[in-house]
């Protein structure tokens, strides 16, 4: 399971586009009340709720529990967020977060003049009055963030920093399940371990030529995933143990568990990629590669053309 | 109709549907199955199979634009597929590309099982797996027309399946 926590600063709409993507993703949606509501009023009176509410410095007092309510929250955050997926709004769920490596980290600001004139028109106030709101708000996140942590919520703490006077909430709350959906697949890869072979997690490469641009638009016309390269298998060795051939097979299809390796070269080429080929197959009998030849190419993209 | 080279005549494309209607008739014994097909390509062979087939089978039609960038459907079957048997009728499946495309989508409506019959398969050229068990005739790389599949709008209303001369509709 995993979490998105979203970091905004009033006027930005950032609840609105937050919940929209809880509901795209059907699951929950997490602000500060809730947090107060679900965690902290079953081990807080009432007096200790109205004294969290009103200064962060207590989340740093004990808890009948011994640990402190930060620490505390902490924990009971995390054991969510291994149960289920949810949108967690303010609370510098970030920071919670931090070390967590399935979550996502969004922040959706404005530029100030706009976050103000939203703010008034919203509340139906002043400018000026909308002006001290959004500076009390923005004082209140740093001084939680920095009371808490030590820290400030940074832009690189981010995946996503989203100007939301930029782009449409639509656009936004699109941006944000996407990748949270890319997110969870590529998680989904990584579980799928096949011994003696190697992950590639960071960035993928650039596709290498045009043919292969021209056949991953075709997998995404058909609405077929696929990653690139995604796994490196090494087949020949020397006497100390170095890899002195290995093989990256082009595309990966997720749902066929299957990869396509393209080649569009020469015959002298494509004779050592057949080579790597037998040898994988011996050494990872349980990993899918098709091979789509030259001819086989060319003649796909022809009809590809045609019935376009 | 002079000039073409057949490769499946009347008379072969009727045994053979022949054929596939007893196969999915046993195949589905005490069943009933929606076939499936996408338009326009399909509709000779979607006609002669629901046919000749001696179970219970509805039939519906799906039909797609193919832009630059994507595929879109522009028309989605209308009968409720749930929990049903479901076959996807096809002309052909080279790639399997479309194919697949059709049963990603047709997944998301919960059928009971969903299984492909092609007219003409083309091994070698497949680039996925499909639940393809029904298949009329294998064939290699030759691009045909004729029996409702087309080149550019040519050659669909051919009763006949023959190799596409490019030249003759230029």
């Amino acid at each position: 399971m995993a979490i998105i926590t979203v970091t905004r600063n009033a006027g930005s709409y950032g609840d609105q586009i937050s919940k929209d993507v809880a509901s795209r993703l059907n699951c929950e949606w997490i602000d500060h009340h809730l947090v107060m509501e679900k965690f902290i009023a079953p081990i807080a009176d009432e007096q200790t709720l109205r004294m969290l509410q009103s200064s962060p410095k207590f989340f740093l007092s004990e808890t009948k529990e011994g640990l402190s309510f930060k620490e505390y929250l902490s924990g009971a955050l995390l054991e969510m967020a291994e149960r289920q997926d949810a949108v967690l709004v303010g609370f510098a769920g970030v920071l919670f977060f931090q070390h967590d490596p399935t979550a996502l980290h969004v922040r959706l600001y404005a530029d100030r003049e706009l976050r103000v004139q939203r703010t008034a028109k919203i509340m139906t106030c002043t400018i000026p009055q909308a002006t001290q709101f959004i500076q009390r708000k923005d004082r209140q996140m740093r001084r939680f963030a920095s009371t808490l942590f030590g820290a400030q919520e940074e832009k690189e703490h981010y995946h996503v920093n989203i100007n939301t006077g930029k782009v449409t909430q639509n656009e936004a709350v699109e941006t944000i399940v996407t990748l949270f959906n890319e997110m969870k697949k590529t998680r989904a890869l990584e579980t799928k371990n096949i011994p003696g072979s190697e992950l590639h997690t960071e960035a993928y490469p650039l596709l290498k030529n045009e043919s292969e641009i021209e056949f991953a638009k075709l997998l995404d016309h058909y609405e077929l995933e696929w990653r690139y390269e995604p796994r490196t298998f090494p087949v020949e060795w020397d006497a100390e143990g170095r890899v002195t051939l290995a093989f990256s097979p082009d595309f990966y299809q997720p749902r066929f568990d299957l990869y396509l390796e393209l080649t569009t070269m020469n015959q002298k080429y494509v004779t050592l990629k057949n080579k790597k080929l037998a040898k994988l197959k011996t050494l990872y009998p349980g990993v899918n590669v098709r091979i789509v030849y030259k001819r086989d190419f060319l003649s796909m993209m022809e009809r590809f053309e045609d019935d376009l | 109709m002079t000039g073409y080279k057949i490769l499946f005549d009347q008379q072969q494309l009727r045994q053979r549907i022949t054929e596939l209607g007893a196969e999915i008739s046993a195949a589905y014994e005490g069943e009933s199955v929606v076939f499936v097909s996408m338009l326009k390509g399909s509709l000779y062979f979607l006609a002669d199979l629901s046919r000749a087939v001696t179970i219970e089978a509805n039939y519906d039609l799906v039909a797609v634009t193919s832009q630059k960038v994507r595929m879109q459907l522009t028309r989605d079957i209308t009968l409720q597929i749930e929990d049903k048997h479901v076959i996807v009728v096809e002309e052909i499946v080279r790639t399997g590309l479309t194919t697949n495309y059709l049963l990603q989508h047709l997944e998301t409506k919960n059928p009971k099982s969903l299984q492909v019959c092609a007219l003409l398969s083309s091994p070698n050229e497949q680039l996925i797996d499909l639940p393809m068990p029904f298949i009329g005739f294998m064939i290699d790389q030759t691009r045909v027309i004729g029996y409702g599949m087309d080149y550019k709008e040519h050659g669909r209303t051919l009763p006949f399946i023959a190799k596409l001369d490019k030249s003759r509709f230029t």
